[in-house]
């Protein structure tokens, strides 16, 4: 080993020179930023970039850099034309493009800063919020709060701000503005930075337990995306979905929506915004009690006329109704009457008309009677005349009888010599037989054959 | 004479009618059946008229009192 030496200046100068020709360009590095406050006020800025491990979140490495103050502006204005969207500060994931440097008075490493690519950053905390997001929703964490009822007429305003802050006055003189008597209790908040969560979630605990409160409020003015990333936080969102109240958020950002917007039951751009959204709550609770004023009294107005009207109509049914039934009835009445009047005077009518009648039928029947038997008398007569005895003795004919009186019917009852009586038509004769002469057969016509005939 | 209803006259008095119309009645009974008749008319004819001048009455008073 050579007994030459260098001193430190030397060797530091010579380590320079073999680490710049070892980086001869500019590179472009990812960390998280640290100590950048530790500059504050200086020209020049000196901070820290640090490599966490992933799961356990300690430091893997970490090297200083510095902004000179002559690059420092150009950095400013990149970060003004992306969007505003942060600045440079503790905790932030940023990309420098940096050349690696030594500074021979401190023996020390350190990168200077010559450009920045904002978004890197802004792609970090995107991409970190959605994560956060997605998460929050599948647990449901987001849906919580927007399940509570807003209150009809919510007045009474737990609100988390700094009582510094333009936010607050915006939303104090918003609400006062329309002339409700609102009560604002407030929680003075810190709205930014590393404390702002917690804070903010030690303002709900200490607002839920307040009597009387009707909503929560979490407000502030706009800023830059890293200024507003507070409010895209786990703990608030949790605590948020845990409270009782409904919590309104109001957090002044045009670009984007917080994670605690989501976890809200209602959010607006603005405090503004969100008082104006309050305000009109009233306002609208008012409007719908003045119609239902209105509905009510003009509903029950109608209702009486109607009435009025219908029990006018009735009245006028009820006399027409009663003057034509009474009509009716005595229409009826009077047809009855004219029935008696008239009815049985016509049945006596028919009633005599039919003995009439009767009489005539019956005087005709006893006659026909008469007549019959009459009839039927003459011709017994004329036949009880035709049998008669003197009848047939008119005719001609004779009866002859033997002296003891019986008939003679035969020639074989009699002998010479015996006397004999013949009655004729008018009178008796008395004869004796001289002589007696037998005739030949005789045959009655219907009648049983007979040998002789007498006389 | 007890108070006989108006639907209890009138249903009595379409009773005779019918028997008188459908002449079944006796003569025996006629006489007696219209002098009914007679009767139930003027009872149901007087129940009508009082009735009429009841309601004119009270819808009188119904006018009067819409007034």
């Amino acid at each position: 080993m050579s007994k030459e030496f260098l001193t430190v200046s030397q060797l530091n100068v010579l380590i320079k020179d073999v680490l710049n020709m070892g980086f001869p360009q500019a590179l472009w590095v990812c960390g998280e930023v640290q100590q950048y406050n530790r500059s504050k006020g200086k020209k020049h800025v000196f901070f820290q970039l640090v490599e966490k491990d992933p799961v356990t979140h300690d430091v893997k490495a970490c090297i200083d850099l510095v902004i000179w103050e002559g690059r420092r502006s150009y950095i400013e204005s990149v970060l003004k034309k992306s969007e505003n969207a942060f600045e440079l500060k503790d905790d932030i994931e940023v990309k420098f493009a940096c050349r690696v440097d030594f500074y021979p008075p401190h023996g020390k490493v350190r990168l200077t800063v010559e450009d920045i690519d904002p978004t890197y950053t802004l792609g970090k905390i995107a991409q970190e919020k959605q994560r956060l997001i997605a998460l929050l929703k599948e647990k449901g964490i987001l849906d919580k709060n927007k399940q509570l009822a807003l209150p009809l007429v919510p007045l009474n305003v737990g609100l988390i701000t700094s009582d510094d802050s333009a936010a607050y006055n915006d939303f104090c003189s918003e609400l006062k503005k329309s002339g409700f008597a609102f009560e604002v209790s407030l929680r003075n908040t810190i709205m930014q930075g590393k404390s702002c969560e917690a804070d903010v979630c030690r303002g709900l605990d200490i607002l839920s337990r307040k009597k009387d409160l009707d909503v929560i409020v979490i407000t502030r003015g706009g800023g830059s995306i890293s200024d507003l990333s507070c409010f895209d936080s786990r703990l608030i969102a949790e605590k948020i979905a845990a409270m009782a109240l409904p919590v309104l958020s109001g957090i002044g950002h045009e670009i984007d929506v917080s994670v605690t917007d989501l976890a809200a039951h209602t959010f607006a751009k603005t405090p503004t915004a969100i008082a104006q959204f309050i305000v009109n709550q009233v306002a609208e609770f008012l409007q719908s009690l003045d119609e239902k004023r209105e509905r009510i009294v003009s509903t029950s107005q109608d209702m009486i006329a109607d009435e009025k009207q219908t029990l006018k109509d009735r009245a006028v049914d009820l006399q027409s109704g009663t003057t034509r039934f009474l009509k009716d009835h005595n229409a009826k009445m009077i047809r009855l009457m004219e029935f008696i009047k008239q009815r049985p005077a016509l049945m006596m009518k028919t009633f005599s008309q039919r003995i009439e009648e009767q009489r005539k039928i019956f005087q005709k029947t006893v006659h026909q009677r008469f007549q019959k038997d009459k009839t039927n008398l003459e011709g017994l007569e004329k036949l009880i005349g035709a049998f008669h005895p003197a009848s047939t003795l008119k005719r001609g004919f004779s009866i002859t009888r033997r002296e003891d009186g019986k008939i003679l019917k035969d020639f074989t009852q009699i002998k010479l010599n015996d006397t004999i009586l013949t009655e004729v038509f008018r009178g008796e004769i008395q004869s004796r037989v001289t002589s007696m002469t037998d005739s030949p057969k005789v045959v009655i016509p219907g009648g049983p054959a007979q040998k002789r005939d007498g006389k | 004479m007890p108070e006989v209803k108006y639907s209890k006259a009138m249903k009595r008095l379409e009773e005779i009618v019918a028997k008188i119309e459908s002449e079944e009645i006796d003569v025996d009974e006629l006489s007696a059946q219209v002098k009914e008749a007679v009767t139930l008319i003027k009872t149901c004819k007087d129940k009508i008229e009082k009735a009429e001048l009841d309601i004119k009455k009270v819808v009188d008073n119904l006018d009067a009192a819409a007034q």
